[in-house]
């Protein structure tokens, strides 16, 4: 059961900043919440901690509303964006904070901070001040201080924002790492998609105060459902294509099966290929076209080759492993390109009109 | 003119204002507290009878002392007031906290003298004070308790020097960031643990700057002293104030601002020192 929101929206005064959202969130996932900056990751989460009262809708915990629960009575714990240490107080003193609230003997809540503090390696920090700790450090520290009250849901907003990119790649691991072996539920906000497809169970996607998608990783990568979600996680190829009657894909490249989970009623939608699903070579039950180089370019990794489809106005970029021998195309050069129909997601226009 | 030369003019422009408004007059009395009178003439000497005579005498050292406990109990009413009334101006939100703000550190920029006499007036025998008092049946009749005693100076003190308190307070409750109150709160504590546990502590830093401002300004205050506190309120700055005046003895005087400034400057000191260990 555990948590659900229930049309949960907030207003400040006549403007709407979260659209009423349902969502249910199990016990022990890893849920992200994507978006934009002023997509409403935040309100969503402070509604939850309740910091901020919703203007509609419910929260449930197990089936129980949470409206008239304040904040100290929840079960939650929340990783704060600025970690919210208290500067006044060491390490072990501000892990050991809402044990000590509890009404928890000392000796009980020395043995519950040196172990949350072994937990995110710091188990020799105790004494220290916040003011002496490394970025990464004091992230840490605010990580143990909300588990150490095993709360039934962590709340992160951005906590790795504020690292550099090295530290953030391995605080990302060591975060789900982490969950996983805690087993706690984690409701994490990040507006870094690259971070949210590497960390969450399921993610879900807004835009400017509303849900675009919910799904996991792959999913959202592979099965964009929305214009939005498409071209804002990852890179991707999008041009018009038409539904048939028989539910067909007709492509300005030709047309395949009825995809998964595509109604049949004819219509105009949207197909989303993603650079690296091209390739440069035959594969089975793909779509098959000449194409013109307009321009490559190395990437290390890759190249980029930009390419002119027949019938299709906006350019296509291809991502093409590059060897170390190998000439690649010169621009102006045909080339053949084939794409599996498995592999091209179709977006509902309608959705994308969604008010 | 090359720019070393300009900078250095410049800088000493701006050395100058200070030191010639406080360092001089300082130094003048410090120098003039060796000095003498004799008939009636102030003659420049190197003589250490002043300070002698401030040892010796201990009605000077009753009124120092006593100069120093109103201020100190200046300070802690100034501190039992201000503290409260900042926390529940920080405490409210929107426009009204400021504009509350605002008016209550008002008072700082009026006279010194339309101050006290307002204070005077309140606290007198057809004050409002009393009035109030009567009126609510508290007392049978109007009292004198509240006027030209000691009593009179710590409360007309105390009130004239609450925006003192209240501003720096209010500052430092300002620079703690909301979310610490809020990790308070979502760490499973109440309002009343919040405040114990994490605003208290760090506001103290502007509740001692308060506190020693009320003091040292009290310190330093002879008028209010003088207008409200009749004769058994004799401060420490009333006995310096005398000498230039009706004692005519400038050099002791001088010998006993010598010794309150020191005082004053001892616990400013003391305070800088505590501050600078605590962190
Ligand atoms: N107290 C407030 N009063 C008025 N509007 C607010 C308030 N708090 C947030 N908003 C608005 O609500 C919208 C959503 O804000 P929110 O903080 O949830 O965004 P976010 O998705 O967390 O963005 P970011 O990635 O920048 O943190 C924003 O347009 C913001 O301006
Ligand atoms: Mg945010």
């Amino acid at each position: 059961m555990a948590l659900q929101l229930e049309a949960l929206s907030k207003s400040y005064g006549t403007v709407e900043v979260l659209r009423p959202i349902d969502l249910e969130i199990k016990d022990g996932e890893f849920l992200t919440l994507l978006g934009p900056s002023g997509s409403g990751k935040t309100t969503i989460l402070r509604m939850i901690g309740g910091f901020t009262q919703p203007s509609g809708g419910r929260i449930l915990l197990d089936g129980q509303d949470l409206a008239r629960v304040p904040t100290n009575k929840r079960p939650f714990n929340t990783v704060f964006q600025d970690y919210a240490l208290f500067p006044h107080m060491s390490v072990a003193k501000n892990v050991g904070y809402g044990l000590s609230i509890r009404r928890m003997p000392k000796d009980e809540i020395a043995r519950a901070v040196q172990e949350a503090l072994d937990t995110v390696g710091l188990g020799s920090f105790h004494d220290r001040s916040p003011a002496e700790l490394s970025g990464g450090q004091r992230q840490r520290v605010a990580l143990a201080r909300a588990i150490v009250c095993r709360p039934r849901i962590v709340l992160l907003d951005e906590p790795l924002s504020a690292l550099d990119a090295a530290l953030r790649r391995q605080m990302q691991g060591f975060l789900k790492d982490l969950q996983r072996q805690i087993g706690t539920t984690f409701l994490f906000v990040t507006h870094d998609q690259q971070e949210a497809l590497t960390m969450s169970d399921r993610m879900v996607v807004m835009n400017v105060g509303s849900v675009e998608q919910i799904g996991s990783p792959k999913d959202i990568y592979y099965r964009p459902r929305t214009r939005f979600v498409a071209s804002f996680i990852g890179d991707n190829n999008l041009c018009e294509a038409d539904i048939d009657a028989d539910g067909r894909l007709v492509t300005p490249m030709g047309a395949t099966a009825r995809p998964d989970g595509v109604e049949a009623a004819p219509r105009r939608v949207l197909m989303a290929v993603r650079p690296e699903l091209i390739s440069l070579s035959p594969r089975d039950n793909a779509l098959e076209t000449e194409a013109e180089v307009l321009s490559v370019e190395f990437a290390g990794a890759g190249s980029d080759m930009t390419l002119r489809l027949p019938g299709i106005e906006t350019p296509f970029t291809a991502r093409i492993t590059s060897e170390p021998g190998q000439t690649p195309p010169a621009p102006g050069a045909r080339q053949s390109i084939w794409i599996r129909r498995d592999d091209i997601a179709v977006v509902e226009k309608a959705a994308e009109q969604a008010p | 003119m090359t720019s070393r030369t300009s900078r250095l003019l410049l800088f000493a422009l701006a050395a100058s204002v200070p030191l010639l408004l406080v360092v001089l007059p300082i130094g003048n009395f410090f120098v003039m507290s060796f000095w003498r009178v004799s008939d009636n003439v102030i003659v420049p000497d190197a003589t250490l009878a002043n300070y002698a005579g401030f040892l010796e005498n201990d009605a000077y050292w009753r009124t120092f002392l006593f100069t120093i406990g109103l201020c100190a109990a200046v300070a802690g009413i100034g501190i039992a007031i201000g503290y409260p009334v900042s926390y529940f101006i920080w405490r409210l939100r929107g426009r009204i906290k400021y504009l509350l703000l605002l008016l209550l550190i008002l008072p700082l920029f009026m006279s010194y003298i339309v101050k006290i006499y307002t204070m005077r007036s309140i606290l007198g025998l057809n004050g409002f004070l009393n009035k109030f008092l009567v009126f609510t049946g508290i007392l049978d009749q109007p009292s004198t308790l509240f006027l030209y005693n000691r009593t009179a100076i710590l409360i007309t003190m105390a009130t004239i020097l609450l925006p003192f308190v209240i501003l720096p307070i209010f500052l430092t409750l300002e620079r703690i960031p909301k979310s610490l109150t809020q990790a308070s709160a979502d760490l499973g504590a109440g309002a009343g643990t919040t405040f114990w546990r994490v605003v208290l502590p760090l506001s103290l830093p502007g509740t001692a700057a308060g506190a020693l401002f009320t003091f040292v300004l009290a310190l330093g205050d002879y008028i209010t002293p003088q207008m409200v506190g009749g004769p058994n309120g004799f401060t420490f700055g009333r006995v310096i104030w005398s000498q230039f005046g009706l004692a005519y003895n400038w050099p002791f005087g001088a010998a006993l601002a010598v010794i309150m400034f020191l005082f004053a400057l001892a616990v400013i000191g003391l305070a800088a020192f505590m501050a600078a260990r605590q962190r």
